[in-house]
């Protein structure tokens, strides 16, 4: 076909019409007086994308493949290349793979996790590539609070000397475990903490754990969900990050019971039903679909 | 080029299509040798009568089919002692294949000529030309039953698209033990490939950046699967699928660019030379060979400053084609589909434009979303029932969806290109630049996303054998009507020769 000059004038206008709207729309959701934090639909995997009040995004685990470069491109600015803070919790596929994936294509501008010896070649990689682009890094552990331009991340889980490595279990519940507070309200992000790091973490008292939502832990496991320690979160909202079809059976119906003791039966959203569930919050109410 | 000589390519086509599934046997290839010798004395003999001429040359051109592919399967197969278990070092000798769950190699010995695909874990990835080390079992390749209960010949299919003999399913301990073993240029090419899709997946976002790549390189790996149903659903898959189409674009867009600069001959071999490298930089896949060895002796022929006929350029380009692997007549779906497709163009797209014309409001619409719709309502003409046979579905809203897309998939392609090319140099006039190649990707993403989920779009059924048959004939019979004449005036034209002299 032929591209006469007024027939391309007439297409850069509308892509320019396009782009100014698009900013409009992208615009008004990157600075707002929310937080908001959208439990992102990747499979059988774990990836939590937050939007901070003052428009930087931190990241969660990043799922088991490359689904979630198309999932975080619905909460971005088109033009925004750069993701401030990612946490991986433990370093297992089904939460790290993901990250690789964006550390090649998004500027990083710290990175978060516990201290681990771990071995596989996925991990090998992420350290390499974190090396190579000489992204800040930071371990952390019980007692650390990390200030997200007025949201706080605060750091339950490891505790320092239970860092030791070896089995899979022992991965799991090396998980990074944090409470994300906005002012009222507070979000309690699990990781893969199994049953032995949730009991240890029940000692810590309802002060340090009320929380509005929590991840359930391990994709629903059995092994994942204690019922003191739900006590002391004591949920107003359960989202449980799982795979349609997974072959581990996630979430186990004795989990889905212990759940519905303490959370509205309706107030339990599931990815692999929904797809990703997104929580709002305007700091004192928290909202989640 | 004459109406025989291209009965002679098809027919050849046909001889190589019937034995592809077949294992090499001496005793066979012995007799169709004889048979083929036969067949060219009696051609010799019966020179002087037009008819016999024709008839026995058939023939001699279906065995020779037959015989070509036979040994081309001999000469890639191996013994049975291959089989077994392995353990050492060997080259990666084409580009990895990241899947979803394992990353897929094809693997050579430094100095043997077989191949093997080796299932190896995601991490850590390899390149073209490194020297790996593992362990594992080498098999023998099975066939198995695919959704459609119709029994896929696996081995075959990986020897006509790697010309692999075996597979190692799993892997173990593999290692980088040394690099840059394999073709320096090769090497090059891929590396620059990689340079432009890591600069697109790092200056756009998914599912942009996907689409972007797919387009300027054929790269299906960033997909979704639901924007690949998508894409199937809407019939666009082709747009992605590096098709003549986008050959026909890098071609004008280079030659055009440099006439206007440097003047004629200059931009013919830019042009072609950037045709060329394009090939090469999505992996020289059926159909985009197909297309360069059409844009270029369409070119060529501009330059002779001979009429280009497309029915001829797609000939040579097929029968080169199965010089070179006369598997994927049988195997390739892009080689039966972008074929048909391009027949369809040629014989039908008219046919339609000729009876759209009679509507009315037709003439009101743009001219290149016409072409458009008329192309594809031409190219899905022929190739509907191969597509329900082969995937069991097709698509009803295509011509809505490709009308749609198709008119700014060249501009798309372009802005891209810049993007890419400028994000190299200057990374931040990439990113600021990319807001308009983003804006077109997003429209035809949307467009993708929204026509695949309008009701009745995909029509699912199955088609048998015999249909398809039934389906082929009619075609012959349409096309024989159109190119009848051709055939009588080669009669005639002969007869008027031969009493002239």
């Amino acid at each position: 076909m032929k591209w006469t000059f007024s027939r391309l004038t007439l297409v850069v206008l509308v892509a320019f019409a396009f782009i100014v709207w698009s900013q409009v729309i992208y615009g008004e959701s990157a600075s707002s007086d929310n937080l908001e934090v959208a439990f992102l639909d990747v499979g059988q995997g774990d990836a939590i994308f937050i939007t901070l009040p003052n428009g930087e995004q931190v990241l969660i685990d990043g799922g088991p493949d490359n689904t979630v470069l198309a999932r975080i491109s619905d909460y971005m600015p088109p033009l925004d290349r750069k993701i401030e803070h990612i946490v991986l919790t433990h370093p297992h596929a089904d939460h790290l793979n993901g990250l690789i994936k964006v550390l090649e294509r998004y500027e990083v501008g710290t990175i978060y996790e516990a201290r681990l010896s771990y071995e596989s070649g996925a991990y090998r990689n992420w350290q390499e590539q974190i090396n190579l682009k000489k992204i800040a890094r930071r371990e952390i552990s019980q007692n650390d609070v990390l200030d997200w331009g007025g949201v706080a991340f605060e750091v339950l889980w490891p505790i320092s000397s239970a860092l030791k490595g070896g089995g899979e279990s022992n991965v799991n519940n090396s998980s990074v475990v944090g409470r994300l507070v906005y002012q009222q309200t507070a979000f309690m992000l699990t990781g893969d903490a199994e049953t032995e790091a949730q009991k240890t973490l029940c000692d810590l008292g309802e002060a340090k754990l009320k929380s509005d939502v929590i991840k359930v832990a391990h994709h629903g496991s059995q092994n994942g969900t204690v019922t003191c320690f739900m006590e002391a979160v004591s949920p107003d909202w359960a989202i449980i990050s799982s795979g349609k079809d997974n072959k581990f059976g996630h979430p186990h119906a004795v989990v889905l019971r212990i759940l519905e003791e303490f959370v509205a039966r309706t107030n339990i959203l599931k990815t692999m039903e929904q797809g990703t569930v997104v929580c709002g919050s305007n700091g004192e109410v928290v909202n989640c679909k | 080029m004459s109406i025989v000589v291209r009965l002679l390519i098809v027919v050849f086509a046909l001889g190589c299509f019937s034995v592809a599934d077949l294992e090499y046997a001496p005793g066979i290839v012995f007799l169709l040798t004889l048979l083929a010798l036969s067949f060219i004395v009696c051609l010799f003999f019966f020179w002087h009568n037009k008819l016999l001429r024709v008839v026995y040359g058939l023939f001699t051109s279906l065995l020779l089919g037959m015989l070509f592919t036979l040994c081309h399967i001999a000469r890639l197969s191996v013994a049975d002692n291959f089989y077994g278990v392995f353990e050492g070092e060997v080259i990666v000798c084409a580009s990895p294949e990241q899947k979803s769950s394992y990353q897929q190699l094809v693997v050579c010995s430094e100095k043997g000529r077989e191949k093997i695909i080796v299932r190896a874990p995601q991490y850590p990835q390899f390149n073209y030309g490194d020297k790996i080390s593992f362990s594992g079992e080498i098999e023998k390749i099975e066939p198995f039953v695919g959704d459609n209960d119709k029994i896929f010949h696996y081995p075959r299919y990986l020897m006509m698209r790697y010309k692999a003999v075996a597979i190692v399913k799993n892997a173990r301990n593999v290692e980088k033990v040394g690099e840059n073993k394999g073709n320096a240029i090769v090497a090059s090419v891929y590396k620059i490939k990689n340079v432009f899709e890591g600069t697109i997946a790092r200056t756009l976002p998914e599912p942009q950046a996907a689409l972007g790549q797919g387009l300027l390189t054929g790269t299906k790996a960033n997909f979704t699967p639901r924007f690949t149903r998508n894409l199937q659903a809407t019939g666009t898959s082709h747009i992605i699928a590096i098709s003549g189409y986008n050959v026909s674009i890098i071609l004008n867009i280079f030659f055009n660019f440099t006439k206007v600069i440097l003047g004629f001959w200059p931009a013919v071999v830019s042009g072609l030379g950037a045709v060329f490298l394009f090939t090469i930089l999505t992996g020289a896949s059926a159909s985009i060979v197909r297309a360069t060895i059409m844009g270029s002796l369409g070119l060529v022929a501009t330059v002779l400053g001979r009429q280009v006929r497309i029915e001829h350029t797609l000939f040579i380009a097929a029968f080169l084609m199965l010089l070179e692997n006369p598997l994927i007549v049988r195997f390739d779906a892009g080689f039966q589909l972008s074929f048909l497709a391009v027949l369809g163009l040629t014989y039908f797209a008219p046919w339609f434009k000729v009876f759209l014309e009679k509507i009315k409001i037709y003439k009101y619409i743009p001219f290149s979303i016409r072409e458009a719709v008329e192309a594809t309502l031409g190219a899905q003409m022929v190739a509907w029932p191969v597509i329900l046979f082969l995937f069991g579905q097709i698509s009803v809203v295509a011509p809505i969806s490709n009308a749609l897309i198709l008119p700014i998939i060249p501009l798309t392609m372009f802005l891209i290109f810049i993007a890419a090319v400028l994000a190299i140099l200057f990374p931040f006039w990439g990113t600021a630049f990319s807001i308009l190649p983003w804006s077109f990707l997003t429209i035809i993403v949307m467009i993708i996303n929204t026509t695949s989920r309008l009701p009745g779009g995909v029509a699912t059924t199955t088609v048998s054998t015999w249909w398809l048959v039934l389906w082929f004939m009619f075609i012959i019979f349409f096309v024989a009507k159109k190119e009848g004449k051709h055939l009588k005036e080669w009669f005639k034209e002969k007869k008027y020769k031969s009493k002239k002299t």
